[in-house]
């Protein structure tokens, strides 16, 4: 069988709202993604709804409020027809990088035309770890369950990525963000939420002009001789993002506008006491299957999970550092699990478009110890 | 008209501290209130102030409570002013800002609306020189006094117009809230103020007489002569030196004919301090001056600030051994050492400047003792204090000391011998009209331990715990150490009187039981003493029993076939919530500190709290279906982080209360509302049956485990915390056998908690602990 050629045609976000007194706080993902998704639509309109052939929504804790397939009652929310189908896809922090991959395999078998790939996070209403976690007693016994902050550390501690490195590296991320919110970069990706109150939510509350001086003061976040802080961590944050992927002859034929090509994606295991070094195994296969070097990709999003982690990833793969997340990563924007996914695939278009450029990698660690990454092509035609 | 004689919204003008602090007494009522200041924006930083949730003395039950207050600007009064039935007026005392703020009030209040002010030293009836008539008619001086949720008293000054109604409705008024009134005569600075500033400015001239330093006065004005611990510099701090030199100030100016006078005239310590700025904890420094964790005190002589003396003296090591505050104050005045003497001499001219102030302050000697003790927490009033030492006696100090001899004092002496006449139920004091005793005004309504005592109801008593006949078919189990009065703690005398509440119940058929007292505090943990001999003498046994004992106690009085509602109040910890938890309805003080604080002693509840404590959430979350983790967390977090309420209100939103249980503001009608709660819930009532629990299982207890490794790694627990933690996290997720789809029995959960004490216990670690909190009274961190 031939695969078809996958596109993307657009993508929206929802400006990410950080815990404390967030924007989002009054509303549940559900309804974040739905509005994402309706608004997204809305401005597509010569895409026939009802060719839909299915929304995938990624999230990383699918339960409480999120749970209860999120994904079809997404589809209703969202005023799809009710013949689109809905499915809810966890892969913790790839969630929504996940639910591209689902719609894209399953557009280039020749299983449906069309697709929405979503992926949400609340992560203050619903905590992350969940609301009634459980350990399997061997597999905790294999440290499995490993604390986020900590696998940071080990990989800070493997390869001796100072504190102040770390620093640095999270600074840059805010100034990045800055800027890119500065110079309107976001404007074709984040999409107005419009609050309980009837006011607008339209830009990102994490990002803000780094204060040395007080990352310096913070203590350690996980370990106490530890080197890696709530400075040098993504934030706890909320938010929603969807991607509208088809078919290239389904695209052409609704004379839609193609964004990018989905080159090839690929995820891959990795030790789950170090899973932040995931984007490497992950980056490898697929830059194989596009039949791509590491040198022909032009711009880089790797979610920033933890400065550490980045760093590593960056030191031990020799990454070109001014190629990677040239608008800020998720130190700086924040990183609600479910929803960077998609943002970071969205947002790597978004610089694609911003520098002009082909090759884009998409790439993220995943809890447990998993990488993800996915290769976009923008062409000029 | 008379003035209108219900409070559903008042407006308060003044958002300052008194304003503040007088908003939040009406917020924590219910009562909505706005908070005028002379910008909108001060009223609603003062408002944010109040909802601090990290406020050091916070003043509402519950920073929830700031709904009820809406912040405004005087310039809104036109518009806002004539809905509030009640407008407190608490603006500076300057008498011209006054006298335009009541002509403004009066422009914008609806007639018969009662106007009350703070004044603290102002003339009231001047300050109604040129309002309305029926403004004259419904003012008064309502005289609050900081911090005003913790001080009870709240000083009334009638005008000579005011309504006599409006000055019932407002004694009524503020006894159902909580607060003790007296009734003053409109004089400079009324009753408290008036002799508290006496006694201050006296230490301030005795300081100086014996040369004492700051340190030495305020361990011997403090709790040994029965003042609180903030004793008199201290409090001149808290108060600050700049007020209390206004308050001087006031006296000096308005009491010509005052015989001690010249005490007000601007001490030297003080216009010093102020001129240097040293004006007391709002300005940073005063008389003691804090750098991070130290104290530092002034050094009067060099002007300068040094770590503060511990002061260790015999004289108050002596006077600690007596538990009585008469007693002790005795101890403390009846010798010829310096201490002796100072405490003699500002103990015998405060009394005698309050009795000279009979009749002209107030009415009598009662209303003066209790503005001074409810007004400045002090356990003894003035003149009761001769009562203490003996007339004759401190007529024959006075004397010795050059003093002269107040007429009254003498004429108390030579007819009834003392100013007052104690009995368990009733209380007597010398009227200088009638010339003899007079019974002191007592609320009927209100039940009172002691006259139940004096009339013979008491059933069963030991050294710690006491049944009562409460009358009409309640029973009351008082928890009353004798041993140790102050905290009534849990040990072996009171489990077993809560075994012998139900032969008394069976046998004479009372129909209900409360559970309660009416000491300070209600039961503030067990016998922490014993259980660390019997940990030293490594008694496991013993220690399973005595748990075992207390288990079985609570479980029972859950289990009762009679409704048991018990009444906590003040300080409610470890034992103390536990048997507040087993109760089947719980009628509360609104000042309530409690909670399962064991860990602070290196253990976890043993006396079935954890199982009580568990099943209120699973309960009460059933119809939220959160899964079993929730409540478990819920409990969790409560007792290993040994969490204390601020008040009752916020005892119920973290759990220790229940929703439809009842908060009682007026203390003295606690054990009568408690009563009548049981008495209702006789009708029909259904003995609770044990229930099996579905609780979180193995698989969430290594998510807790691996959670307090991970806090313990970013040192954010101690050690021995994270290991109590553990331990406590292994009994509320059902141990080994439990799992969400395998229900556990209540007694393997009870002896899950039992095993865990008893390991504690064994624990050097927690026998640290243990050791730590008798010595030093505070929790240690290993």
């Amino acid at each position: 069988m031939e695969l078809r050629n996958v596109v993307i045609v657009d993508y929206g976000r929802s400006p990410i709202s950080k815990a404390k007194g967030g924007a989002l706080n009054k509303l549940t993902s559900l309804e974040v993604g739905a509005q994402v998704i309706a608004k997204l639509l809305e401005r597509n309109d010569k895409l026939p709804k009802d060719q839909v052939e299915m929304v995938a929504v990624g999230c990383a804790f699918p339960e409480s409020e999120n749970g209860l397939n999120v994904g079809r009652a997404m589809v209703i929310k969202s005023g799809l027809p009710t013949s689109v189908a809905g499915i809810t896809v966890n892969q913790f922090c790839a969630s929504s990088q996940q639910t591209v991959m689902v719609i894209a395999d399953a557009i280039a078998c020749g299983k449906g035309d069309i697709g929405i790939a979503a992926g949400i996070e609340h992560m203050v209403r619903v905590p992350m770890g969940g609301y009634n976690p459980a350990y399997d007693k061997e597999l905790n016994e294999k440290n499995f369950y490993i604390g986020m902050g900590d696998t940071a550390e080990n990989l800070a501690r493997d390869i001796e990525i100072s504190r102040d490195d770390q620093e640095q590296f999270a600074m840059d991320s805010h100034k990045k963000a800055l800027k890119a919110w500065d110079e309107n970069a976001f404007a074709s990706e984040v999409i107005d939420i419009t609050l309980p109150d009837g006011s607008i939510f339209n830009r990102d509350e994490c990002m803000k002009e780094p204060n040395a001086e007080k990352i310096k003061s913070l203590k350690p976040a996980f370990q106490a001789d530890g080197t890696v802080t709530a400075a040098t961590s993504s934030p706890v944050s909320s938010g929603a993002a969807a991607i509208i992927l088809m078919s290239e002859d389904k695209a052409k034929e609704l004379g839609l506008k193609i964004r990018a090509y989905v080159k090839t994606t690929a995820v891959a295991g990795c030790d789950h006491e170090r899973m932040g070094m995931g984007p490497l195994p992950a980056t490898d296969k697929a830059l194989k299957r596009a039949g791509l070097q590491l040198n022909d990709i032009d711009v880089i999003e790797l979610n920033e999970a933890f400065a550490a982690q980045s760093l590593y990833v960056i030191r031990k793969g020799n990454w070109p550092t001014e190629k990677i997340n040239v608008l800020g990563g998720a130190i700086a924007l924040g990183h609600p699990l479910g929803m960077s996914g998609a943002r970071i695939i969205g947002t790597a278009i978004t610089a694609l478009e911003k520098l002009d450029k082909k090759y884009a990698l998409a790439t993220m660690c995943v809890g447990g110890g998993q990488g993800a990454a996915t290769i976009l092509e923008r062409r000029g035609e | 008209m008379s003035p209108i004689k219900t409070i559903n919204h008042v407006a308060v003008i003044g958002s300052g501290v008194m304003g503040g602090g007088i908003a939040a007494f009406f917020a924590n009522q219910g009562i909505t209130c706005d908070m005028y200041d002379i910008e909108l924006d001060i009223a609603a930083a003062n408002l944010k102030k109040l909802a601090d949730p990290k406020a050091k003395i916070p003043l509402l039950y519950t920073p929830r409570l700031a709904k009820k207050i809406t912040p405004r600007s005087n310039s809104d009064m036109a518009e806002h002013l004539h809905k509030a039935d009640m407008v407190v007026e608490v603006v500076p005392e300057i008498q011209d800002l006054k006298d335009k703020m009541m002509a403004q009030i009066d422009a914008s209040r609806k007639p018969d609306s009662m106007i009350v002010t703070n004044t603290s030293g102002l003339s009231v009836n001047r300050m109604i020189a040129n309002v309305s008539d029926n403004m004259k008619k419904c003012f008064a001086g309502t005289h609050y006094f900081n911090p005003v949720r913790y001080l009870p008293l709240v000083e009334i000054i009638p005008a000579a117009t005011t309504d006599s109604e409006m000055v019932a409705f407002l004694q009524s008024f503020f006894t159902q809230a909580g607060k003790k009134t007296i009734i003053c005569r409109d004089t400079p600075n009324f009753v408290a103020n008036r002799v508290g500033v006496y006694s201050l400015m006296k230490t301030l001239a005795l300081m100086e007489k014996y040369n004492f330093d700051v340190e030495t006065v305020d361990a011997i004005t403090g709790p040994p002569i029965g003042n609180p611990k903030t004793a008199t510099l201290r409090l001149c701090d808290l108060v600050g030196n700049d007020t209390t030199l206004h308050v001087a100030q006031n006296l000096y100016d308005n009491c010509p004919e005052d015989k001690e006078r010249d005490l007000y005239k601007c001490p030297p310590i003080l216009a010093r301090m102020v001129e240097d700025k040293m004006l007391g904890q709002k300005s940073g420094k005063g008389f003691y001056r804090k750098e991070g964790r130290k104290i530092l005190a002034l050094d009067i002589k060099s002007w300068e600030y040094k770590p503060a003396k511990k002061i260790k003296l015999d004289e108050i090591k002596v006077a600690r051994s007596y538990q009585k505050i008469e007693d002790r104050l005795y101890q403390m005045v009846k010798g010829d050492s310096p201490i002796h003497k100072f405490c003699r001499e500002i103990t015998l001219s405060t009394a005698a400047y309050a009795i000279d102030l009979v009749g002209e302050i107030a009415e009598d000697v009662l209303t003066i003792d209790n503005g001074m003790k409810w007004g400045f927490n002090r356990e003894i009033g003035p003149i009761e204090a001769l009562d203490a030492i003996g007339l004759d006696r401190s007529m024959e100090w006075m004397r010795a000391a050059g003093m002269s001899v107040p007429n009254l004092l003498q004429e108390v002496a030579s007819t009834t011998g003392s100013f007052y006449k104690k009995s368990a139920s009733s209380k007597s004091f010398f009227d200088i009209e009638k010339k003899s005793f007079v019974s002191a005004p007592k609320n009927n309504n209100a039940i009172s331990i002691a006259a139940l005592k004096h009339k013979g109801n008491i059933l069963r008593e030991n050294v710690s715990a006491r049944l009562i006949d409460l009358e009409d078919g309640a029973l009351l189990l008082e928890i009353d150490s004798r041993m140790v009065p102050t905290m009534n703690p849990i040990d072996e005398f009171v489990v077993s009187m809560m075994e012998q509440a139900f032969e008394e119940i069976a046998a004479k058929k009372f129909s209900c039981l409360v559970v309660s007292n009416q000491n300070a505090n209600f039961c503030a943990g067990a016998n922490i003493q014993l259980l660390l001999e019997l940990c030293k003498e490594k008694k496991w046994d013993a220690i399973r029993d005595m748990s075992k004992a207390f288990q079985d106690a609570n479980m029972r009085l859950h289990y009762a076939s009679v409704p048991v509602v018990v009444a906590p109040h003040g300080m409610t910890l470890g034992g103390g919530m536990e048997v507040t938890l087993a109760g089947h309805k719980r009628v509360s003080a609104a000042e309530l500190y409690g909670g399962l604080v064991e860990v602070g002693v290196g253990l976890l509840p043993g006396g079935a709290g954890n199982l009580l404590l568990i099943k209120q959430f699973i309960n009460n979350m059933a119809s939220q279906r959160p899964g079993p983790v929730v409540p478990t967390m819920k409990a969790l977090e409560l007792i290993a982080y040994g969490k204390v309420s601020s008040s009752a209100h916020d005892a119920m939103s973290k759990g220790f209360l229940n929703r439809d249980d009842i908060i009682v503001l007026d203390k003295d009608m606690q054990i009568q509302k408690a009563k009548e709660v049981a008495l209702e819930m006789v009708d029909g009532f259904e003995a609770k049956k044990p229930q099996d629990l579905l609780l979180a299982g193995r698989g969430s207890f290594y998510v807790i485990e691996e959670n307090l490794k991970g806090l313990l790694r970013a040192h954010q627990v101690p050690p021995h915390g994270a290991f109590i933690a553990t331990k406590m996290a292994h009994v509320l997720t059902g141990g080994e056998r439990a799992n969400p789809a395998t229900p556990i029995s209540e007694d393997y959960f009870l002896e899950l908690e039992r095993e865990a004490f008893v390991e504690l216990c064994s624990e050097p670690k927690s026998q640290e602990r243990i050791v730590h909190m008798l010595k030093t009274k505070k929790p240690l961190l290993n």
